[in-house]
């Protein structure tokens, strides 16, 4: 039996998405053609655009499609001379170079006093309006920021703000005029959509330049033929969204969190009392660390996470825990699991005993290597 | 409905459609998750990927990047290049009729302070090889030519660019967008360094393309895109696992068919170019015959309106020339480098044959135009 707890990777495409891709897929023409062939191709694209703009109640002028949330990202931060944001951001945020850190709280949060201290001495050295880069949830660990709280700070000060709204879609209220954000990050395949699309939103008046340049697509921000399947896909992923059960999600997030606490009494889950995302738990049973482990639960027909997947793979500690300021025992053993639709709540029971079994038979090995 | 705009885009080829399918559905694990199995097999099957389209231009599998396009290709091949020198060097080389991408990352970089030298093309829309080799300074970083012009077909004298710029150890790029599957390329006979692909325009589906990058010795660039460190830190973000599969797939079909293709499509295409110069007074090319894509025809017609042309035709689906730009129909800047007055320019269309033309699309192709032109001139 296989079971997929990293939807924060990657989530299935959802049957609505799928059929529209191909269908996509089988039209002909370029949607930049102004010919029958090409309008056909460019309705979908319009489609996409109403359907996303539904989902994050914003003017549909205003979404930007990209090959996805990276590029999206980067889009929003390039043009700036400073971006304010935190450690725990994604890497596609802080691998910008312009990045200037803002402190994190105890509870693995953006400071909301350092953002204000930093902001208030911003004119001081600089010129030109910077811009805050916070995400509405994290990947990893699903802690929720405070996003309206930042956006109050930033805006306060004249700042921008931009949030990477990725995992929140399809689990949070993601309407944009409740967050109050300047610009959104939206990627197509963390809610079922196929890869390789996803979107900028911008929502007011903020000016950025583009990255990829040539025919002048998507409002001259981002050229290039449009990716006519993935963006079909998107929208129908962005329609469907809004009706994902996250009652169930929840409960059998909470479910796992349980069975894991039952059975281990060293098992830390990062974030527990805080905000999280319904469907992310982050949890830590030290005495084997998270690549060993993530291993044997793959072996084992469980596929989790020890943390982002693009840094899967790389040995090192996780970045995102040492910036919150865990300690190195917990952090060393941590692993991630996301759940989607497809999720059923028996799964946490066997996911229990899988651990315990593993457990065990590394205890088992290390009392044999002391005898020897 | 007879499709001659393959130039703009192709239609997904059947095949390449089939091979996608279960990526769209059970295959759905992030190919960078290496921490399960489901992931390392998406991993794997992209790299298979890889392996058909560098097999397909002779080039080493690790020396190929996914991107989204060959706009973003482009973009990063000469932004990046540029970016990484700019310490040292600050001049670039390229022609006055390159793809509008090309033309606005050199555009981007004059603001950024770099000079940029735009080559003229002659009549037939090919650059003059002297012109080149006076234009190198020693502040020369890159000289990039397009394979194949996307509204014209012409083929640039490849082989006789890289040997200058190989000789004066300066790098060199090609957009090959429109040359990719149609005609045989080979990055280590013709000693090119840098090379665009896309997807799109050989029968695989949109939203992927690649870069080529020389391995030995590696052509450093900067990205224009950081993050989670894909694709060799070159280019960042979750790669569509179902397109490089079928951009794979769409590679490995071109690499078995091309050359019985090529010769398919230029009897195909002669074929027409004759039929229509026979049957309509006033036609004239636009460009060399000899060195073009053996599936393009670019015709103005005397007294005919493109748009008009384009507009009115019962069954025939063609294009004045680049997609990007034919939302807002403003001259030619390929056809008015090469010299071509406004008139002729304003009547100029482009057909462009593929996989799917037929010997009877082409008489009817014909038909329509006589029919539609005899209308048009009567009005």
């Amino acid at each position: 039996m296989e079971f997929y707890l990293d939807y924060n990777a990657s989530a299935p495409i959802i049957k609505e998405a799928r059929e529209i891709s191909i269908i996509a897929l089988n039209e002909i023409g370029n949607p930049s053609s102004i010919h029958k062939a090409g309008r056909n191709a460019r309705y979908f694209i319009e489609e996409a655009r109403v359907k996303i703009a539904n989902l994050v109640n914003c003017s549909k002028e205003g979404i930007i499609f990209t090959s996805g949330a990276t590029e999206a990202n980067t889009l929003a931060l390039f043009s700036f001379e400073v971006v304010y944001s935190s450690r725990i951001e994604h890497e596609s945020i802080i691998e910008q170079s312009n990045i200037k850190f803002i402190k994190l709280n105890k509870d693995g949060n953006m400071c909301l006093d350092d953002l204000d201290k930093k902001l208030s001495n911003h004119y001081d050295i600089y010129k030109k309006k910077p811009i805050v880069s916070v995400m509405m949830a994290n990947n990893e660990t699903g802690l929720i920021q405070p996003v309206n709280d930042v956006v109050k700070v930033a805006h306060k000060h004249n700042a921008y703000v931009h949030c990477d709204a990725v995992q929140a879609a399809g689990r949070l209220d993601l309407d944009i005029n409740k967050i109050n954000c300047d610009m959104l990050t939206l990627s197509s395949h963390k809610i079922g959509g196929p890869k390789g699309s996803g979107a900028l939103i911008i929502n007011t008046d903020v000016s950025i330049n583009s990255i990829i340049k040539g025919g002048g697509q998507e409002k001259n921000l981002r050229s290039g033929t449009e990716n006519l399947p993935s963006i079909a896909g998107f929208g129908s992923a962005a329609e469907y969204s809004s009706n994902i059960p996250l009652l169930k999600t929840i409960k059998i997030r909470n479910e796992f969190d349980k069975e894991i606490k039952s059975s281990f009494k060293t098992a830390s889950i990062i974030g527990e009392n805080l905000p999280r995302l319904p469907n992310t738990t982050m949890i830590s049973v030290p005495g084997i660390s998270s690549e060993t482990l993530v291993i044997a639960l793959d072996i084992e027909g469980f596929q989790v996470s020890a943390g982002s997947a693009c840094s899967s793979g790389k040995i090192g500690p996780n970045r995102v825990l040492e910036a919150m300021g865990i300690k190195k025992n917990i952090s060393d053993s941590a692993i991630r699991i996301s759940l989607g639709l497809y999720n059923k709540i028996d799964e946490a029971k066997k996911f229990r005993k899988i651990m315990e079994k593993i457990y065990q038979r590394s205890l088992n090995f290390k009392q044999l290597s002391e005898v020897n | 409905m007879i499709y001659l705009d393959n130039q703009s885009t192709t239609p997904v080829d059947k095949r390449v459609l089939k091979k996608m399918l279960p990526f769209f559905s059970e295959n759905y694990a992030n190919p960078h998750s290496l921490d399960h199995y489901l992931g390392r097999k998406m991993a794997h099957c992209v790299e298979d990927a890889r392996k058909s389209i560098a097999s397909l231009i002779g080039a080493e599998t690790d020396e190929i990047i996914f991107t989204s396009g060959a706009t973003e290709s482009n973009n990063l091949a000469i932004k990046g290049s540029a970016y990484f020198r700019k310490k040292r060097k600050n001049h670039i080389i390229t022609v006055k009729t390159e793809h509008k991408c090309v033309i606005e990352s050199c555009r981007k970089l004059e603001l950024d302070g770099f000079e940029i030298t735009f080559l003229n093309v002659n009549k037939e829309g090919i650059i003059d090889l002297s012109e080149l080799e006076n234009a190198i300074k020693e502040s020369t970083l890159i000289v990039s030519v397009m394979y194949a012009n996307n509204e014209t077909g012409v083929i640039q004298p490849i082989k006789k660019i890289t040997a200058i710029c190989n000789k004066k150890k300066i790098l060199f790029h090609s957009d090959a967008a429109q040359a990719i599957g149609k005609i045989n390329i080979n990055v280590k006979s013709l000693g090119i360094d840098l090379m665009s692909i896309s997807a799109h325009k050989m029968y695989g589906p949109k939203g992927v393309g690649a870069l080529y990058i020389r391995k030995k010795p590696r052509v450093r660039l900067i990205s224009i895109m950081d993050g989670g460190g894909q694709e060799m830190a070159v280019r960042s973000g979750t790669l569509p696992v179902p397109l490089c599969v079928g951009f794979g797939e769409a590679a490995s079909i071109c690499m078995k068919e091309m050359d019985e293709e090529y010769i398919r499509l230029l009897s195909l295409r002669n074929y027409l170019y004759e039929k229509l110069i026979s049957s309509i007074k006033n036609v004239r090319l636009n460009g060399s015959l000899e060195n073009r894509l053996p599936s393009n025809l670019n015709i103005s017609i005397q007294g005919v309106k493109a748009i008009d042309l384009i507009n009115n035709l019962k069954k025939v689906i063609i294009s004045t020339g680049s997609a990007c730009n034919s939302q807002d129909i403003e001259n030619s800047y390929v056809l008015s480098a090469m010299g071509i007055s406004k008139n002729v320019i304003n009547s100029s269309v482009r057909l462009a044959l593929g996989r799917y033309s037929t010997k009877k699309d082409i008489d009817d192709t014909v038909e329509d135009f006589k029919n539609t032109i005899d209308s048009l001139l009567n009005n």
